[in-house]
């Protein structure tokens, strides 16, 4: 992705999920609020491949939410996913380690976003 | 995810494998000690040292992050010494590097060289394995390859490869016999004798030579052509789809006994049977939704091993499928039901937010009928749903 691209992305994106599961309010709270919970199981996963140095692992578990991360419209999130599936492939612990921080952060944004009272 | 242990503690291995991050090759494990029991997978450089000076074994396969680690530590045994003694290597490497493990076979650095990241090809590594083995003398009792490890092949197809090696063998007993009835045959005095001998010796063995070379090489691409028969229709269905080409499996006359926009559009007005098969529960949901909300009877399952197992049981109209799942990819997956009889011609749709192109266009190669890049819309899916129908009323 390019630069000028990254700045154009959003923390929740609510047009993706209209434009794939229709303009249902309830559901896509219901859909927003799994991937909170999916989002914060897979971190700790990642967090356990960082601190075991199982790069490959935190590659497929960044893909892995990525998949959800794109489907809810989670764009930034998304984004850092790419990134650190890319660093963890290239065996670089030092990028990838910027890039969960960064997802950490992110997530927190995305709580606030959907979450009424967050 | 569970991470999968590895347990190949053979003492006097003729097979190793040197790599140090066994979890990744845990697959790549599995098919060497299925194929070979005398196989053994090491990380440390102690244990590497002990058995190399120990056992000589006579295949090493050397899996290191990249194919500069794997030169370097083949580089480092070699350099002390523990690698004098005849042996076959086989470098395992990534697809992202396929090019520099390429080079380096031609260079000669490696006898053979095998992609296993990001996904593999399991027959294509027994191959390898089985050559590198015939070409060490005495590993003949080494490999052990057997029925099942030649997968599901049409039975009729399997007759033909076992009828196409049977002639090879009774080729080339013939030719033996015509050499040894000409070495015996003697003329009526010395000077016919010599003069039969000249003629054997300038026109009648280098004959003999080339008939039984260019019989060897026929009779190998027979063989590798029926092996490859149903790889190749599934390529051809995948450029007739990619193409929009019609099928031509049926007669003319069939075609003339009906009025195929009937068929079409009974097609496209039912709602049809649909699998999605996604190892993400939150996408696999949606999909799902979509597809129930439009009518259709759809089931979900989270991974390729699941997929398969109801495939052989019922049968679906079409199948959404993901490319990157846990245990048994897409791309497998697609060849394990392409196997399936009542799947030849399922329509599949690949699911993927994979950037790789070459990884789709293999998948390709397997017949797919369309391709959704991730998360994608409720009008593109639905309108793949309606591409699959066409395709399966054609």
């Amino acid at each position: 992705m390019k630069e000028h691209e990254v700045g154009e992305l959003q923390t929740i994106n609510q047009q993706v999920m209209i434009d794939l599961i229709g303009n249902d309010h309830n559901e896509i709270i219901r859909f927003q609020q799994q991937f909170l919970i999916q989002a914060k199981q897979s971190l700790q996963h990642i967090a356990t491949f960082y601190r075991t140095e199982q790069l490959a692992k935190i590659k497929e578990e960044a893909h892995f939410l990525k998949t959800s991360a794109k489907a809810v419209g989670a764009e930034i999130c998304a984004h850092h996913l790419q990134t650190l599936e890319d660093s963890s492939q290239e065996q670089d612990k030092a990028t990838c380690k910027l890039h969960i921080q960064s997802l950490s952060e992110e997530l927190k944004r995305v709580y606030h976003c959907i979450t009424p009272n967050g | 995810m569970a991470r999968k242990e590895i347990e190949h503690i053979e003492r006097h291995p003729k097979v190793v494998l040197l790599c140090n991050k066994v979890e990744e090759l845990s697959g790549v494990s599995d098919i060497i000690s299925s194929q070979v029991s005398a196989f053994r997978v090491l990380t440390k450089m102690h244990d590497i040292k002990e058995v190399l000076l120990e056992s000589a074994p006579l295949v090493i396969i050397i899996a290191m992050p990249s194919v500069s680690a794997s030169i370097e530590l083949y580089r480092q045994l070699a350099q002390l010494g523990f690698l004098d003694y005849p042996h076959e290597n086989i470098l395992l490497c990534e697809n992202k590097e396929s090019g520099v493990g390429f080079r380096c076979c031609m260079k000669h650095v490696f006898s053979d060289y095998f992609v296993y990241k990001p996904m593999y090809e399991n027959y294509r590594l027994r191959m390898i394995l089985h050559n590198a083995l015939l070409r060490c003398k005495n590993a003949h009792d080494t490999t052990h390859i057997r029925e099942e490890h030649f997968g599901k092949i049409d039975e009729s197809l399997k007759q033909l490869i076992d009828d196409a090696a049977v002639y090879h063998v009774d080729a080339q007993q013939t030719l033996t016999n015509a050499r040894k009835n000409l070495e015996q045959a003697k003329g009526v005095n010395d000077i016919q004798t010599a003069l039969m001998k000249e003629l054997r010796a300038q026109h009648i063995d280098p004959l003999l030579d080339q008939l039984e070379k260019k019989l060897a090489m026929s009779i190998e691409e027979l063989t590798n052509n029926l092996k490859n028969k149903q790889i190749t229709l599934a390529e051809l269905s995948a450029l007739l789809i990619e193409k929009s080409l019609p099928e031509t499996t049926r007669s003319a006359t069939e075609y003339a006994a009906e009025d195929p926009s009937d068929k079409v559009i009974a097609l496209t007005n039912r709602n049809i049977k649909i699998m999605v098969v996604e190892d993400n529960e939150i996408y696999r949901e949606m999909i799902s939704k979509i597809l129930i909300d439009e009518g259709h009877n759809v089931e979900a399952v989270s991974s390729g091993l699941v997929a398969i197992k109801k495939l052989k049981k019922q049968k679906y109209d079409m199948i959404f499928m993901d490319l990157f799942m846990p245990e048994l990819d897409g791309y497998n997956t697609t060849r394990n039901i392409r196997n399936i009889n009542h799947c030849k011609n399922l329509p599949i749709v690949a699911l993927t937010s994979n950037k790789n192109k070459e990884l789709i266009r293999k998948w390709a190669t397997l017949g797919l009928t369309a391709y959704i890049a991730k998360p994608s819309t409720k009008h593109s899916i639905l309108k793949t749903v309606e591409k699959a129908k066409r395709a399966l009323a054609s």
